[in-house]
């Protein structure tokens, strides 16, 4: 008897996929050598501390060697990329301003729409330059600061950017933080207030449009003690036939009991290069909550991490990564405890089909000043067929005996048992598998605001067909 | 007497190199004699191309133990007797020991080797393993040096179709100790059970890298690490289940429990899940902290000091392991062994 495999429909990337005539962009020339960073560096009328640290990150990079674990990135030559594309347009804060087609790119990906009925401010990111910025008046008016991280650079906030810039993701953690170093472009400056709560989220959306070109924002948030922010990410590009690279770096401070959630949809084409990172410093009692979602890309390596420093300072990473043909997405998360009474827990899930391949991998280190350190991981991994892999790797490392940690992982396919059950109270097999795979990703899509669970679940868009024979 | 350092219990694909997990780098001194052959034991040559099995340790310690001349031996067996194998260290030594269980033969084995303490050396064991269809192999290992002895216990075993290998191992006293083990599931409704029972302290540390690899349909694994660590103990767990493609309906499960006694300690745990198959089950657990305060306070309402509540601990850490050990010969010999290191305390 035949058996056909459940068949998971591919993201539906219709939305993403629309490429603008970039003609009247302004490209630095492909490659990364000195006389590139320093045309940049003018380009961007960087300040002098600025100009010497982008050089310094260069020099670092070239000094570096690959990270000798993880996907193959063979495939990305640097001297293929360009560093730097600054669109035909000034940055505007409203989006009439905007420039047709790029305003109508963010139409389809519902960022106006989102920003007029769920978000307290937006930055649109377009390739190396933000094209639009703004943030509601009464959120302005508690003193809440969000701009484009160029005019933090040189505004009232510069000596705390300066303070802060690169001090929690170093360029010598590793050779794509030197990378990014070298030739961050775009990305976003919050700052929160003490006891400021931020009751609606802001939101950045990265769009990539030039071929071959890579994204190098940086964002900064500062969330002061007792504050309260839900800032969301989300990322795409249509597809080229050659390698783009997306080198973000996220810095994230959380003063003593305050609580920032960071939420990120990421649905980067197929032949991006998503080397990213992202690091937050919780004081005491802070609270970091970090909700992952991973569909797209060629290749990903993006672990959050966190280190919980403050006494009583708490942790959540709820993380999906959706892994199909020609993917590798190498996904997870890292923590540290420092401070006394930390806790966190951790939940990732990972999709693997059509030839994909999905690794989950984590750290849990407990240093041994963290007495009364609890942490609990959950990985789940589900294959919906013999094409694709799944791996898990994760690591835990205690120093100390006053620290209770638990790991449970698992791995395996749809339930026969449970398509049954459903079945037999009269759901057809497609609904039943169906049903399964999006349970399966349920516990992501409830933290998530309900648009963007509207917008995960659309990137997930399940369909079932097919028997078992 | 000359060394060569080499890395072995390397995971398999590495991780973070500043977690410092991804292998570790053992000094061997070259030239050590064969010194487990002096046990009155019926040998024979094996022929090195008949027992070419992939180890835990790995391909650096199997090639430098060729370059060393260490040549592969036989252990004749006459099927459910116990075959013993004591040894106490007096110098370097490096051995390779195989054992094949026929088809649905039963084959026990007991090692248990040990050293004085004023030997100062390294030994490496490698015992290499072959179950036939239907057939059981039973090992059970004792690992208990002196202080300057250090030590490389390396496994690794083939199962073939409905065979089974069940090895238990307890792992206390010494120095450095590295363990590797490695079972190739490579027959349908093959099995394997791995049962570690370990107690470090005062500075000994212990490297493990186990591997269960699934090869064919309905294969299971399942591996179990207990422990206890104190005083400046460092323990690394390498766990891996490698479901390959083509092994559907196949079971891998790992769980390690470990009691952290205070905080000097180093414990890590790397527990992979390897997948290229659908229709798979794979799950880990760990639980790894101090003794629940209730059973510490219990133990010392009842007159028991808390060092020797601690002592209770470690040792039923031991047990857990030894009573896992199916022969009842080599199970009373190591919970023997264990009853009398807690005897003497």
């Amino acid at each position: 008897m035949s058996e056909e495999k459940t068949y998971v429909e591919d993201v539906n990337r219709t939305i993403y996929d629309v490429i603008d005539d970039d003609k009247d962009s302004f490209k630095l020339e492909q490659g990364l050598t000195e006389d590139i960073i320093l045309q940049l560096s003018e380009e961007k009328k960087d300040p002098e501390w600025m100009r010497d640290f982008r050089l310094k990150c260069l020099k670092m990079y070239n000094e570096m060697t690959f990270p000798q674990w993880g996907p193959g990135i063979e495939g990305l030559d640097m001297n293929r990329i360009y560093t730097y594309v600054r669109p035909n347009a000034r940055m505007a804060n409203s989006w009439d301003d905007v420039p047709e087609d790029i305003k109508n790119t963010f139409e389809r990906l519902g960022i106006p729409q989102a920003e007029r009925t769920s978000l307290a401010g937006v930055g649109a990111q377009y390739d190396s330059e933000l094209v639009y910025h703004n943030m509601q008046k009464e959120v302005e008016e508690q003193g809440v600061i969000y701009t484009d991280f160029e005019s933090a650079l040189k505004g009232d906030y510069a000596d705390l950017v300066r303070e802060k810039f690169m001090t929690l993701l170093t360029p010598n953690d590793h050779k794509y933080n030197a990378l990014h170093g070298a030739v961050w472009s775009g990305g976003s400056f919050v700052y929160v207030p003490k006891g400021v709560k931020v009751s609606v989220p802001l939101q950045s959306y990265f769009r990539f449009n030039a071929k071959g070109a890579g994204q190098f924002e940086h964002t900064l948030i500062i969330v002061e003690e007792g504050a309260d922010l839900h800032f969301i990410e989300g990322c795409s590009a249509p597809k080229y036939n050659v390698a783009n690279l997306h080198t973000g770096a996220v810095e994230l401070f959380v003063g003593k009991n305050a609580r920032l959630r960071y939420s990120t949809i990421e649905s980067w084409s197929k032949n991006m290069y998503n080397l990213n990172s992202k690091r937050s410093i919780v004081e005491e009692g802070g609270r970091m909550e970090w909700v992952s979602g991973s569909f797209g890309s060629h290749i990903s390596y993006l672990y959050p991490s966190t280190i919980l420093k403050g006494d009583n300072s708490t942790m959540e990473y709820t993380g999906i990564a959706f892994g199909s043909t020609g993917q590798d997405l190498d996904t997870g998360m890292k923590v540290i405890h420092i401070g006394k009474n930390t806790s966190s827990v951790v939940n990732t899930k990972s999709i693997s089909k059509n030839g994909g391949c999905n690794t989950t991998r984590t750290s849990v280190q407990v240093m041994p000043q963290a007495k009364g350190a609890k942490s609990v991981v959950s990985c789940e991994s589900l294959m919906l067929d013999s094409e694709s892999r799944s791996d898990t790797i994760p690591v835990m490392d205690i120093r100390t005996d006053d620290a209770d940690v638990g790991h449970e992982a698992t791995i395996g396919s749809i339930s026969d048992e449970a398509v049954f059950y459903m079945m037999s109270r009269g759901m057809s097999e497609e609904d039943a598998r169906a049903l399964i795979v999006s349970g399966f990703a349920d516990n992501v899509s409830r933290e998530l605001p309900m648009e963007y669970a509207a917008e995960m679940n659309n990137l997930i868009r399940l369909e079932m067909k097919g028997t078992i024979g | 007497m000359t060394a060569e350092k080499i890395k072995i219990n390397s995971l398999v694909p590495p991780t973070w190199n500043r977690l410092k997990v991804n292998d570790i780098t053992v000094e061997l001194p070259t030239g050590s004699a064969a010194g487990m052959t002096d046990q009155g034991l019926k040998t024979s040559e094996a022929k090195p191309a008949d027992w070419q099995i992939d180890t835990g340790c790995g391909t650096e310690l199997s090639t430098f133990l060729e370059k060393n001349g260490t040549k592969p031996v036989l252990v004749a067996n006459d099927g459910d007797n116990l075959v013993s194998i004591k040894k106490t260290y007096t110098e370097n030594a490096a051995d390779i020991i195989c054992f094949e269980a026929k088809e649905g033969q039963t084959v026990n084995i007991l090692t248990d080797v040990t050293s004085d303490e004023n030997t100062e050396g390294t030994a490496v064991l490698q015992v290499l393993l072959k179950a036939e269809k239907g057939a059981k192999i039973n090992l059970a290992q004792v690992v208990r040096p002196g202080k300057g002895m250090k030590v490389v216990n390396d496994i690794g075993s083939q199962a073939a179709e409905g065979a089974q290998i069940n090895i238990v191992q307890v792992f206390m006293d010494g120095s450095d100790i590295s363990a590797g083990c490695r079972t190739a599931l490579k027959g349908e409704e093959a099995a394997t059970e791995n049962h570690v029972g370990l107690v470090r302290t005062n500075g000994q540390t212990l490297d493990m890298n186990y591997v269960a690899k699934h090869l064919a349909k309905t294969t299971k694994a399942d591996i179990n690490v207990t422990g206890a660590l104190s005083k400046n103990a460092q323990k690394t767990f390498r766990g891996t289940i490698d479901f390959v493609k083509g092994c559907t309906g196949s079971d891998g499960k790992e769980s390690e429990n470990m009691l952290l006694l205070d905080d000097t300690i180093v414990n890590k745990t790397v527990p992979l899940i390897l997948c290229t198959e659908e229709t798979v089950a794979g799950s880990h657990g760990a639980t790894i902290g101090k003794p629940a305060e209730d059973i510490l306070f219990y133990m010392t309402s009842r007159g028991i000091t808390r060092e020797r509540a601690v002592e209770i601990l470690e040792r039923a850490s031991l047990e857990a392991a030894a009573n896992k050990i199916e022969n009842a010969e080599a199970k009373e010999y190591v919970l023997g062994i264990i009853a009398g290191k807690y005897a003497d305390e």
